[in-house]
């Protein structure tokens, strides 16, 4: 595999986690109202 | 909901900013492309050390007020340095097989100190979802949290302290090892990590405090109880 896959890869997994984490927030902010 | 979707907008914005500088960054003579996982797991460890440090200080402030917004930003502040020192411990493993053949070695006192602050730290977050009383679980959570922090400088100058596998600091009071290019896509993606740990506080704190307003979980005893107004008791 390439350097440059890897690093991408790399970063496409860590932005969707972080993604993912603020989603979490977004949707469990929203059921809860207020 | 407008202020959490505009903080999340701006964290969002900012990554974008980042992950541009990150990407057009030069890559190393010897290590190639992969000297740009850098810029993601040096930010995302910085970021670890500042919520860490957070949780330090609002633990002491519980124990010294009580106030239950103390706990929730302590609290708040962990799941999210927990999650980037995951994503920093991950990344490093990624590169440290690219360059130096292996992912892990117990051996080298960075990787040891930081999964041992890792560990130490999912350890408070299963000590808060095991205690049921709020009042309990803040002072436990606290007094783990002041005290935990003494891993943060331990874990930073372990590569000093020791001769390890791990590189030294790449930015140092006699200046930085690395181009200004790399430098400035470095301090540019710390800001940006910074920005995006304010945000995802800001959202965690509010989610935290909407969930305990609801549930009535989170208050200290009595505080959910209002008193009558005088203007409010009618015929009496």
């Amino acid at each position: 595999m390439s350097e440059t896959l890897i690093v991408t890869a790399t970063y496409v997994l860590c932005y969707a986690l972080i993604v993912a984490y603020a989603a979490l927030l977004y949707v469990r902010r929203r059921k809860t109202g207020n | 909901m407008s202020r959490v979707r505009a903080s999340l907008a701006l964290a969002a914005a900012a990554l974008g900013v980042g992950l541009w500088f990150a990407l057009s960054a030069p890559p190393d003579v010897l290590q190639g492309a992969y000297s740009r996982l850098l810029y993601i797991h040096a930010s995302t460890l910085w970021l670890a050390f500042l919520a860490f440090g957070v949780t330090c200080f609002a633990s002491i402030a519980w124990l010294i007020r009580k106030r239950p917004r103390w706990d929730r930003l302590a609290s708040a502040s962990v799941e999210i340095g927990v999650l980037f020192t995951a994503i920093g411990l991950v990344v490093g493993m990624i590169w440290g097989k690219a360059v130096w053949g292996i992912a892990w070695d117990w051996m080298d006192p960075r990787l040891a100190t930081t999964a041992v602050m890792f560990f130490v730290y999912l350890g408070y977050l299963a000590l808060r979802a095991a205690t049921d009383d709020p009042v309990a679980r803040a002072r436990r959570s606290a007094i783990l949290g002041a005290i935990a922090v003494v891993q943060v400088p331990l874990v930073y100058f372990s590569v000093n302290l020791f001769r390890t596998l791990h590189q030294t600091q790449s930015i140092r009071p006699d200046g930085p090892t690395m181009p200004d290019e790399m430098v400035t896509a470095l301090l540019v993606n710390v800001a940006v990590f910074t920005i995006l740990y304010v945000a995802l506080l800001w959202v965690r704190v509010d989610l935290a405090r909407a969930e305990g307003t609801k549930s009535g979980v989170g208050l200290v005893a009595g505080e959910a109880v209002k008193p009558p107004r005088i203007n409010e008791v009618k015929d009496v």
